[in-house]
Formats: C-alpha cells, structure tokens, sequence
C-alpha cells in the first residue's frame, strides 16, 4: 500500500468528523510516517490504515458524528459555501417560478374604460341604474370600451355570457378609442381577437335588434357586468367586467313578465 | 496478560510523564515509551491520547516546521496537565503497590 492510499483511507474512516479536525489528523499522520522512514512497511507498523483510525479516534475519544449539522462541518468548507449557494440558487428559482405562476395566474389588467354604450331610449333610475324597455325588432346597442391597465399585451378572444340567452340579435363589433378623449376612433368592424397593448383601449358592442329567444319568467334581465374572454401567455380566462351603471332589460308583455 | 490492554489504563500517565520532562513530539513521546519497555503501545493510541490531553487542556501543542518533512507538532504540558499528572502518580502508586502485595509470592 503506497503512501497516498494508507492516508486516503485513513481519511475516509475520520470523513464524519470536523473538516478542519480531519486536516490536522492527516497531518500528525504524515508526520509521523515520515518519522517513522517506513518505505512500503506501513501497515506492518501501524496495521491497516482503518484500524489505525479506529484505535486513534478511541484514544481520543472521537465517536461517530452523525446529523445534518455534523455532515456540514465535515465537509470542506468551500464546498459547503459552493452547496449553500447551488441550494440557495435552487430555491432562489423554484420561488421564483412559483411566484411567476402565482401572478401569471392573477394577472388582470382590464378594465372599464369612459365609454360605453346603453340601448336607445333607456332610462336613468338612480339607484337602479339604466332601464331599457323590450320591444322585439327595436335597435338595441349595448357595449363598453375596455382598458389594459396592465404592463403587458393581452388577446381579447371574445365576450362569452355563458348560460345566459340575451334577449337581441345584434352582431358584436368593435372599434379602436382614442386613449386620451376616448372617442371611438372607427372604423367599426366584427369583432375579431385582438391585442390590446398596455393603456390600449377598445371599443367592444353590440348592435342589432331585441328579439326573443328564450322566454323569461320574469320582469326584467339586469345586466351588471360585461364578459370578456382574454389570454395572456399560456392562461385564458374570462373577466367580468363591471358596469358603472347596471341594465335592467324590462319585459312589457301582456302579463308584463317574460318577452312573450 | 497481554501488556497492551494493561497499558491502555496507563498510557495517559505514562504520555503526560514524557511530556513533564520537556517539550517534545509525537514519535519521540512513542520511541521514549517503547525505551522504556512500554513497547505494546499503538502508534494511533498515543497520537489519540495527545489529542485528548491537548482537548483537556492537560498539554499544549505548537507546529514546528521541519527542513526535512512535514511540520512537526510539539507537546508541553500545562500546570493543570501537572497536577493531573501528580494525582495519576499518587494513584498509580497505590494500586501498584496494592497489586505488587497481591501478586508477589
């Protein structure tokens, strides 16, 4: 057995206890070899390199370290500042991504923007809002203009309402708006997905006519938001826009509930 | 008996004795032993035992660099290593002397 092997195993039998205590014992032991001017007879004199270990750390009285703090100590200290570091990196990245996650996932920049449109002849209630009577086949025109309050791009994909059967048939149209005067700048075209750009504002509605699809038991459709359906990176959602001032859609048949 | 395990009680007298008469290192603390007919101690036994003098604050150490080698390390021992060193005696005494009465014909 050469030199650097006696030492290396030597090493390995002390490799849980203190870094800087492991330097000093490999050191003695070098010392002492060298004292000792053995050549090859190393294990003659000193026997098996984890024996030698073994009855010094008895003489010593240096039990088995064990424990995350022990493993720490044992190792060099450069590389537990390299370890620390990559850890540190690690979950440096993985907060990161989860925090870019989290706001990716909570990300809503839209909003109403100062200009909307209510059905012609509606009428302001107060605390009610706006009411527009029903009358199948009258024009009806119905939208809002949304803002990007954001710092990034989004797609507008459409207005989706759900369950709900709206009481018109108009076409969904849109228009580009000054920013600044939020006038609709035109021309107005079919609605088609678009990106909307930070500050950017767009004109979205409805225009057609009432019309009776599907006859409601009741009085009056209130319509307190406006849905848009959008996506940013990989996410789509739908956001449910609030109107300043909710439309109550009132029914005037003859038993004064329904469109029928 | 073997001679080893009867010096393994003894060999921290025996390694703190070298060290009270003059500062010295680790394989001349060995050679002084085996000279003195303590030849069945381990090399590791007594670099151990130096380690934990030195950790009971019983003797001090310095490195000394060697023109041939590695450092060398030096042991002196302390005022406590002293006391130490004289209680062991006494104690040493009196049970050698008990054994020497025990054992002789």
């Amino acid at each position: 057995m050469t030199l650097d092997e006696y030492v290396r195993r030597f090493e390995w039998a002390l490799r849980d206890l203190p870094w800087k205590m492991q330097r000093e014992l490999v050191a003695e032991l070098r010392a002492h070899i060298a004292e000792l001017e053995l050549g090859q007879g190393l294990e003659k004199r000193l026997g098996y390199p984890e024996s030698y270990a073994s009855d010094l750390r008895a003489a010593a009285e240096l039990g088995p370290r064990r424990g995350p703090v022990a493993y720490a100590r044992s190792r060099r200290p450069r590389r537990v500042v390299a370890g620390s570091l990559v850890v540190a990196a690690v979950i440096t990245a993985v907060g990161l991504g989860i925090g870019s996650l989290v706001w990716i996932e909570s990300y809503q920049p839209l909003a109403l923007a100062n200009h909307y449109l209510y059905p012609p002849g509606k009428q302001l209630t107060g605390l009610d809002g706006v009411q527009a009577g029903f009358h199948a086949g009258k024009r009806f025109e119905f939208g809002i203009s949304i803002v990007n309050n954001g710092r990034f791009s989004v797609r507008l994909l459409g207005v989706p309402w759900g369950y709900r059967s709206n009481p018109w048939n108009a076409r969904l149209l849109m228009s580009p708006v000054m920013p600044n005067t939020g006038e609709t700048i035109g021309p107005d075209v079919p609605f088609h997905p678009i990106d909307l750009p930070p500050n950017g504002v767009v004109f979205v509605f409805y225009k057609g006519v009432y019309a009776c699809h599907a006859p409601e038991d009741a009085g009056a459709l209130i319509y307190t938001y406006f849905p848009v359906r959008w996506a940013f990176l990989w996410r789509t959602t739908t956001t449910e826009i609030p109107l300043d001032e909710p439309l109550a859609i009132l029914f005037t048949g003859a038993r004064g509930r329904g469109c029928k | 008996m073997d001679q080893t395990q009867l010096l393994k009680g003894v060999l921290e007298l025996a390694v703190l004795a070298v060290i009270a008469k003059g500062e010295t290192y680790g394989y001349e603390i060995l050679s002084t032993l085996e000279s003195a007919g303590l030849d069945g101690v381990g090399d590791a036994s007594v670099y151990g035992t130096l380690r934990r003098l030195e950790q009971a604050g019983h003797v001090t150490s310095r490195l000394e660099a060697s023109d041939s080698g590695p450092a060398r390390k030096y042991y002196a021992i302390t005022r406590l290593g002293r006391f130490q060193l004289e209680a062991g005696s006494k104690t040493w005494a009196r049970v050698s002397g008990a054994l020497d009465g025990l054992v002789s014909p």
